[in-house]
């Protein structure tokens, strides 16, 4: 299975086991070791997602599906867009 | 007197000619440190109450902050402070980066505050700590851009100034006091106060030191914050705020089709690539563009000599677009032809115009044409549709000049609204007169609670949920859940203030530890500041600037709200769909944590003494504001 995982500065495959069962929370834990850099700008020493960024599965907003624990398929884009102001 | 200031302001009666430098108290300064503080607490006392904004009897002020001018990462920014017409006659400010700030120190000075009204347009030159009025005749009428160019043949090419365009001359409330040309304090209607004074601009030329009161360490500070850049860093200093627009619009957090519409549905990814990150750095001859002192330069410059829209100052080099400029006029209005942003981007730089109330006006205008609401009879022949770049464009030196349709557009919404008959309510999205920025409370709902309770409504760079800097502890939670909020709202709120009173940049706050907020200023003021006396000294400022409203009658729960900002009735589509920000509950939490009543909005005797400001008892307790059940 195959995971496209993108912000505006840049974007990264995850190739995973055909069949697998991954949720969001899980794609983002596998970007750790392939990816330090990526995943300390998404996630805190936790582990948890910073608070200043929103996820989106195929464009839509993952409050609108389960959250991090939304189930992802073949081929989804998990997208991650930081809450910033801009002037 | 304490390291950072220069430890005078000037006083500048515009009627008389008079002016007379004053010492700034020290404990003025430990009070409310600079910027919107120490001007809210100076005006407060100087303006009287009733007084007509446009008026002799206002004052507009132009204030640094003890960080302004220093090491201190990032201290670029002034602030201008006056009593506003654009919103109900309350208390009004704006905030600016650039070089004008630090240099009004180096000139001497650690503000001005301009008074009366001359007969005749003049300018303020301060030239090494000495102050002159000028005659102003020659320079009226002058765009920015020229006028600037002919400023620095007259006085030397190391003079920096804040002036107007002809729209702060002719009093238009979406105009915007100017530096560097391209940069901006536009918000509350500052420029119109200017131009109701006949100063056309401020003019300083100096090389003195601010003073520090331990360089050795505010220089230790620096290096060592400057290797803490977070995230936010990357994106501005690769691309300045264009770098989220694209993300912005499809996330529901930009403005789309005047509030009305969805960035997934109405603008999707390929349309707001068109306006966003690369495609504008990768404008032709771009260069990045740094504001005194900045290691991020989030500015920057670009060339447009040929197609539709060429510019036709500066050779064809203008300021590329920003995020707020990008939105209201891209995302807004349903436009996605980014060389029509940058000729708009430098017909409002050059006639001082205010690109968010612009641009949020012209949406209005849109819609109620759309709608059969207004023809081309009434919009001078154009066809304001949504899209029809050259009609933007068109409209945006129409209302920057007062000319024709122009007229009725040029002080905002609010005005345009009640000139055109009230008609198009809906599509009227304003707060309390300010149109507001492209952040949408539906998806930071801690926004509604900035936008509708702070002195100045409809402000994003007030402090809140959308910007929650690097190592604050933030609870964790739904950010769609409204209650148990304030505690934290309030806290962001503070710290906000001081960083702008400080005279240091929200870019910097948002990239670096928040510990450098009371380790900087302890450095170069020599004063004790640790995270709670910070946010002590911002409470008291927000406390300070909303006392200047309620002794004006103004209570900010008798704001108009309006419905597409809060989801009444929400989105059917897109990333903010059936959302409902409930902000009575969020609003009435914040007045109770604060200490302020939940109807009135007067701060309790008890919360102004814990803030050390007992002076304000007795006036609170004879305001006469009318009392809102949220």
């Amino acid at each position: 299975m195959r995971l496209k995982v993108a912000s505006s500065q840049g974007e990264l495959w995850l190739e995973l086991p055909e069949h697998a069962s991954v949720n969001v929370g899980q794609a983002l834990q596998s970007v750790k070791d392939g990816n330090p850099e990526a995943y300390r700008r998404w996630c805190d020493s936790q582990g948890r997602l910073r608070r200043s960024l929103a996820v989106f599965v195929n464009g839509e907003h993952v409050r609108y599906r389960k959250g991090m624990e939304t189930e992802l398929s073949d081929g989804d884009e998990v997208y991650i867009i930081p809450m910033i102001a801009g002037g | 007197m304490s390291g950072g200031y220069m430890g005078k302001i000037l006083n500048v009666n515009l009627t008389t000619g008079n002016i007379e430098e004053e010492p700034l108290g020290e404990e003025l300064c430990r009070d409310y440190i600079g910027g919107y503080g120490v001007g809210a607490r100076l005006l407060y006392d100087r303006i009287p109450v009733g007084a007509n904004p446009l008026g002799p009897d206002n004052i507009l002020g132009l204030v640094t902050g003890p960080l302004t001018g220093t090491p201190a990462v990032i201290g670029s920014r002034f602030v201008a402070v006056a009593k506003s017409s654009k919103t109900a006659g309350g208390w009004g400010d704006a905030n600016c980066g650039g070089h004008f700030g630090p240099h009004l120190k180096f000139a001497g000075f650690d503000g001005v505050l301009f008074s009366g009204a001359a007969p005749k347009p003049l300018y303020l030159f301060i030239n090494e700590g000495k102050p002159e009025l000028l005659d102003a005749g020659d320079l009226w009428g002058l765009g920015v851009t020229p006028l600037e160019d002919l400023l620095m043949q007259r006085h030397g090419k190391d003079i920096q100034m804040c002036s107007i365009g002809p729209a702060g001359e002719k009093l238009s409330l979406t105009a915007a006091i100017m530096n560097d040309k391209e940069r901006a304090a536009a918000r509350s209607g500052l420029a119109a106060i200017m131009g109701s004074k006949k100063l056309k601009a401020l003019v300083v030329k100096g090389r003195m030191k601010v003073p520090l009161h331990d360089r050795e360490r505010i220089k230790e500070l620096r290096k060592n914050i400057l290797k803490q850049a977070g995230p936010f860093f990357e994106i501005v200093h690769n691309y300045g705020t264009c770098g989220i627009t694209h993300d912005s619009a499809l996330s529901g957090d930009s403005p789309v089709k005047n509030w009305g519409g969805a960035g997934t549905v109405d603008f999707p990814s390929e349309r707001a690539r068109r306006i966003s990150d690369k495609a504008v750095v990768d404008l032709e001859g771009y260069k990045a563009y740094a504001c005194w002192g900045c290691p991020i330069a989030c500015g920057g410059k670009v060339v447009q000599r040929s197609g539709k829209f060429v510019l036709e100052l500066n050779n064809g080099v203008g300021h590329k677009p920003e995020y707020e400029t990008l939105c209201m006029f891209g995302t807004n209005l349903l436009n996605d032809d980014l060389a029509s942003i940058v000729k708009i981007n430098e017909i409002c730089n050059n006639l001082g115009l205010d690109t968010i109330s612009v641009g949020a006006t012209i949406g209005y205008v849109i819609e109620c044409y759309e709608n059969g609401l207004l023809t081309k009879g009434d919009t001078d022949g154009l066809e304001m549709t949504w899209g029809n770049a050259e009609a933007i464009v068109a409209m945006t030196e129409k209302i920057g000049k007062r000319e024709g349709f122009g007229d009725v557009l040029a002080d905002g919404i609010k005005v345009a609204w009640e000139k055109l008959g009230r008609v198009g309510t809906e599509y009227a999205v304003h707060i309390q007169g300010e149109e507001i920025p492209a952040h949408d409370p539906k998806f930071t709902p801690g926004l509604a609670s900035t936008y509708l309770l702070t002195a100045t409504p409809g402000r994003h760079t007030q402090g809140g949920e959308l910007i929650i800097p690097p190592g604050l502890e933030i609870p964790e939670g739904d950010k769609h859940v409204y209650t148990g909020k304030a505690e934290i709202h309030c806290k962001l709120v503070s710290l906000v203030e001081v960083c702008n009173a400080a005279g240091l940049c929200l870019f910097g706050y948002l990239s670096y530890p928040i510990q450098a907020i009371p380790d900087q200023l302890a450095a170069v003021t020599g004063w004790e500041y640790d995270m709670e006396e910070v946010q002590k000294t911002g409470m008291r400022i927000f406390t300070m600037r909303h006392a200047f409203n309620l002794r004006e009658g103004l209570n900010p729960l008798t704001r108009n709200v309006p419905s597409r900002i809060v989801g009444e009735p929400p989105l059917k589509e897109g990333n903010v769909k059936d959302v409902t920000v409930d902000y009575r509950t969020m609003i009435r939490e914040v007045l109770e944590t604060a200490g302020w009543d939940t109807r009135t909005t007067v701060p309790s005797e008890e919360s102004l003494r814990r803030l050390g400001m007992d002076f304000l008892i007795d006036d609170l307790a004879r305001v006469d504001v009318p009392a809102v059940a949220l």
